[in-house]
């Protein structure tokens, strides 16, 4: 009720319309949030791709056409989930990628994302709730996270960090609040959540080994070796199930169980390459690696929350209240600092940072993942420092304010002009125009390609690739039967279509080079041989 | 007793200042200064100068807000074109205020010192805006008045007050709606606080954004909430809703000069088309686009570390090389926001807003400058914590030796740029140079004797070298200073 006295103006609230109102949302604090994180989740993702940056990444038209494969193509099936990346993220897409709109939209992949947004938005006020934050602390955890730029932007595209984040985080929460209460069953959430981080990226494999140790140490100080053992084999069993399950793969499909690891398409060959070229100066030196992997922390959690959650982290694991199990627990949350760093100082993963590694940026994204760590930190110190709660807030505020203000998203730059992305579309638009609406299949290395076969916008049977398997050993035995167009690098032996192709009679003799661009060349068979091509796809099902 | 005591401090500080105000004798015209006084030393050696004084010019010797060519051309890179009229880049507030004082200088043929003591002239008031919070936040008189002397003395503070420099004017502004707003709460001083924060939009066009801490204690002082068994009862008292009419004043006069000289109401004047030089033929040279400002870009976040690590920790504009007695004050924050929870907060509040507002600005070296000139206001309301400092160790004699060390260190360093330029390159440009980057340059000046203080140029020279000069006044602070830090109390 609002009423004017005494030149007063008076707001009148019942004491018990106050509890009501204060109840009810309590009571419905989780449908509020999914409400609210689901919207801004919705109007980021319209709103990148209605800028055309939805699939900026090439990896994430990788990505998508990876799960396309699956359901259509000339030999579609689960082993088109390939080797390169671990197979989670495509598998989630399957339901979605069938839907032409979905899969060259990005929607398919990005759908994957923005549940993890909000599942992980839920995770870090869960976690702050757990640990005795009130609830200003746990909203303005939640909202570092969710209104972090970075994240808005890799939630809306088909990459595959907001899964990752989501599994490893919900793994850490799950694993401290078995901390917190020895429970078996939080145990066992804790190895399902840190098994699927195990299927969307390497990064999870670390957190299952630290968590390992932590599980190791929590056991044996509590009740001895025995009981430390039998623990470490029952979290194991599941836990380690997924990354278990990747090694019959890979040796079921390509006959190696390190076929991920060391193959022609693995991260281990691109280092090599980096090595070979001089660019992967962080290995072997570790100062470089850890500025490298800070200089990405800060320009993906920004400086302040960064500050702000490494200050909270002071006073997290300075305080006498928490008990030693939980602050130990929780050391995992950290495991994405630790993992990065020493993947750069092992010279397992590559980040050019603008400015130190010369003029251009590269996976530089990977700083986001420690995202949830800094939002949990930051809520924290909110809960910690009251009387200055509201001067963090409004710091927090403004600069979010300022962060949009200045659309200031390295990972926007990390898509668009750093070492991520290709302007394929002079090589796609090539294909569209001329090849769209004629007959024949293109031949093309997916693994070099991807983002032209997607951009294309020609459907996945029109491509003979290295999972077409017959088509694939035909074509690139004697091209002039089954292509009548050809997508390669010329003399670049890591194309693999070029390597295979480039001694054969018919593609000396038979086909005209007839656009070269900067990534690719496009060479189309001579009018005359056309009548000798296969036009369908007569192999069939294939095993 | 007080009053006397702050009556000779005053005295002191303005004696301190007429001795380092930077100038030179007459009332110059463009062609002086262009020819003249924009060199290394000179009261014009830099644009931010040179701007505001020519816009002083302009208004008070041809009544106009636009600029004839020749005092245009004593602008640039600073100028701007519209409709082929020449104004400043940067906000006119400065420029405005500037005029009674050249007026007034001109009748002695000084035109250009008085000028130039206009921002003096408010840095003495901000000393005693400073004794003035320090009192009502209950700080002692002796910690108020180190406090000041600290923030004119010991900070990049002194180097701005001596020239013609927005710094002070917004120190001003803020201390002023702060005193007015932690007095007993009344509708007039709460519009005069709301007409100042409008005001300083006419200094700096960011400025309003310091205000809002201020803002939010302004409104959380309004409020009165009472609680009883069955209501919660919120009163607003409606009067203070007309205090905003201050800042509609303040505002609404901005736009109406804006629209009548731009034809838009709120024309921010670093967004004009910019005028880089002019050609041999007196012809504009228009700068290209892509060097034009864009206003959705002043404030970038990604720039904020490297904006943080340069006003602090950099050689060339680092506050810990500037002025490292402002860290005394965080010794002080959370005794005084125990004592003065809501004052406290709203302080601190205002320079956390100043200091992460200008780690994202584009560029936070202020240029060609003299250490963080950008956070002069925040050294303003910083002293405040150093006031409180004092007083919570005022026994211990380890802290009063540590301050005596970091008084003497900043008032050494910050006399060096006040009685010789402001012209530092930053670093990424001084290596390329090869000059120093630091106040070693203001070292070397100092050593040639080069100087820019009016009064050591006009009556000094022929009897003693700068050097002695820098001694005298030097000494001269750190006795005064030390006199009121080592005074016994008086009831002991």
């Amino acid at each position: 009720m609002i009423r004017i006295e005494n030149g007063s103006l008076e707001f009148l609230l019942g004491n018990n319309f106050i509890r009501r109102t204060g109840e009810k949302l309590e009571k419905h604090v989780y449908a509020i949030i999914i409400f609210a994180l689901s919207a801004v989740s919705i109007l980021a993702f319209l709103v990148f791709y209605q800028n055309g940056l939805g699939l900026a990444y090439n990896d994430a038209r990788s990505h998508l056409d990876i799960a396309r494969r699956v359901v259509e193509g000339l030999k579609p099936g689960l082993a088109q989930l390939g080797s390169v990346w671990l197979p989670l993220p495509h598998a989630l897409m399957i339901p979605f990628i069938w839907n032409d709109f979905l899969w060259h939209s990005g929607l398919a992949g990005a759908l994957v994302s923005m549940v993890s947004y909000v599942g992980t938005g839920l995770l870090v006020y869960q976690f702050l709730k757990n640990l005795g934050v009130g609830y200003l602390g746990r909203l303005v955890g939640v909202f570092v996270f969710a209104f972090n730029l970075n994240i808005l932007y890799l939630q809306s595209t088909a990459m595959t960090e907001l899964l990752l984040i989501f599994t490893m985080t919900a793994g850490v929460y799950e694993l401290v609040m078995w901390h917190v209460s020895d429970k078996i069953f939080r145990l066992v959430k804790a190895a399902f959540w840190i098994a699927l981080s195990t299927l969307v990226r390497y990064d999870g494999w670390f957190l299952l080994i630290w968590a390992g140790l932590l599980i190791l140490y929590h056991v044996y100080k509590k009740k001895g070796y025995k009981a430390a053992e039998g623990n470490l084999i029952f979290f194991s069993t599941l836990a380690a199930f997924g990354a278990v399950l990747w090694f019959l793969w890979n040796l079921a499909i390509f006959k190696d169980p390190l076929y991920f690891a060391f193959g022609p398409y693995s991260a281990h060959a691109q280092q090599e390459q980096l090595l070979e070229a001089g660019n992967l100066a962080t290995k072997g030196n570790l100062w470089l690696s850890t500025k490298m992997y800070f200089y990405a922390l800060f320009y993906n959690t920004g400086a302040l929350p960064l500050v702000l959650g490494a200050i909270g982290a002071v006073f997290f694991w300075a305080n006498d209240k928490i008990k030693e199990s939980v602050k130990i627990g929780s050391s995992a949350l950290m495991a994405p600092l630790a993992f990065n760093i020493l993947a750069l100082y092992l010279g397992f993963s590559v980040l050019f940072i603008q400015g130190i590694s010369g003029n251009t940026w590269f996976n530089v994204r990977y700083g986001v993942m420690m995202m949830p760590t800094v939002a949990i930190l930051v809520g924290y110190l909110v809960d910690r420092l009251r009387d200055f709660r509201w001067v963090i807030v409004g710091l927090l505020l403004f600069v979010t304010f300022f962060s949009f203000t200045s659309v200031d998203a390295v990972t926007i730059d990390d898509a668009r002009v750093g070492s991520s992305q290709k302007n394929v579309s002079e090589v796609s638009g090539w294909l569209k125009a001329n090849a769209k609406d004629e007959r024949g299949f293109v031949l093309i290395s997916a693994a070099s390609h991807d983002a032209i076969i997607f951009s294309s916008g020609l459907p996945m049977k029109r491509f003979i690739h290295e999972g077409t398997g017959a088509y694939w050993e035909s074509a690139t035995g004697g091209p002039e039967h089954w292509a009548r167009w050809i997508i390669v690098r010329t003399y670049d032996d890591n194309d693999q279509v070029y390597k295979l192709i480039k001694n054969t009679v018919g593609f000396k003799n038979n086909y005209n080079k007839v656009q070269s661009f900067p990534f690719a060349d496009i060479y189309e068979i001579k009018p005359e041989f056309l009548d000798r091509l296969n036009y369908e796809p007569i192999f069939g099902r294939q095993k | 007793m007080r009053k006397i005591i702050t009556a000779l401090i005053v005295i002191f500080i303005s004696f301190i200042f007429i001795l380092t105000i930077k100038g030179n004798y007459g009332n110059p015209t463009p062609g002086d200064i262009y020819d003249n006084q924009r060199f290394m030393g000179q009261p014009f050696e830099l644009s931010p100068e040179r701007g505001r004084y020519a816009l002083t010019m302009s208004l008070a010797r041809d009544n106009s807000f636009f600029l004839k060519q020749d005092i245009a051309r004593i602008v640039t890179p600073d100028l701007a074109f519209y409709k082929g009229k020449y104004t400043l880049l940067v906000s006119p507030g400065l420029s405005f205020l500037g005029v009674p004082f050249y007026l007034l200088g001109a009748g002695f043929n000084l035109a250009q010192v008085f000028t130039f003591g206009m921002p003096a002239f408010f840095a003495v008031l901000n000393f005693l805006l400073i004794l003035k919070i320090c009192e009502q936040l209950k700080i002692s008189f002796r910690g108020a008045i180190l406090g000041g002397l600290s923030y004119l003395f010991a900070t990049t503070s002194f180097a701005y007050s001596v020239s013609y420099y927005q710094h002070q004017i917004t120190a001003f502004l803020l201390l002023a709606a702060a005193a007015l707003l932690f007095s007993e709460k009344h509708v007039l001083r709460f519009g005069m606080a709301a007409f100042l924060t409008g005001f300083s939009f006419w200094i700096d066009s960011q400025n309003p954004i310091f205000f809002i801490p201020l803002v939010f204690y302004a409104i959380q002082k309004v409020l009165k909430i009472q609680k009883d068994n069955a209501y919660t009862r919120i009163f607003v008292n409606v009067k203070y809703l007309f205090a905003a009419i201050g800042l509609v004043i303040a505002l609404g006069g901005y736009s109406l000069y804006s629209f009548g000289v731009f034809n838009r109401p709120f024309q921010l004047s670093g967004t004009l088309t910019s005028i880089r030089d002019f050609d041999k033929n007196n012809a504009p040279i228009i700068k290209t686009l892509s060097t034009q400002k864009d206003t959705s870009r002043f404030f970038n976040t990604r720039r904020m570390a490297h904006g943080f690590a340069t006003l602090v920790f950099n050689q060339d504009r680092g506050t810990i090389y500037y002025a490292p007695i402002i860290l005394i004050g965080i010794l002080g924050v959370s005794q005084l926001t125990k004592k003065k929870y809501d004052e406290s907060v709203a302080l601190l509040g205002t320079i956390l807003f100043i200091l992460v507002l200008y780690t994202m600005w584009g560029d936070p070296y202020g240029g060609w400058a003299f250490g963080p000139r950008y956070l002069v206001p925040l050294f303003a309301l910083a002293c405040i914590y150093i006031g409180q400092t004092v007083d919570l160790f005022r026994e211990k004699v380890w802290f009063k030796i540590v301050f005596a060390l970091l008084f003497v260190y900043g008032v050494g360093v910050n006399l060096l740029g006040a009685l010789t330029t402001n012209q530092v390159p930053p670093k990424v440009e001084a290596v390329a140079l090869g000059m120093k980057w630091n106040y070693m340059l203001n070292w070397d000046l100092l050593q040639k004797g080069l100087s820019s203080s009016f009064f050591y140029k006009t009556y000094l020279t022929p009897i003693m070298t700068l050097e002695v000069f820098y001694l005298i006044i030097f000494v001269s602070i750190i006795s005064a200073s030390g006199l009121i830090l080592f005074l016994p109390e008086r009831n002991k």
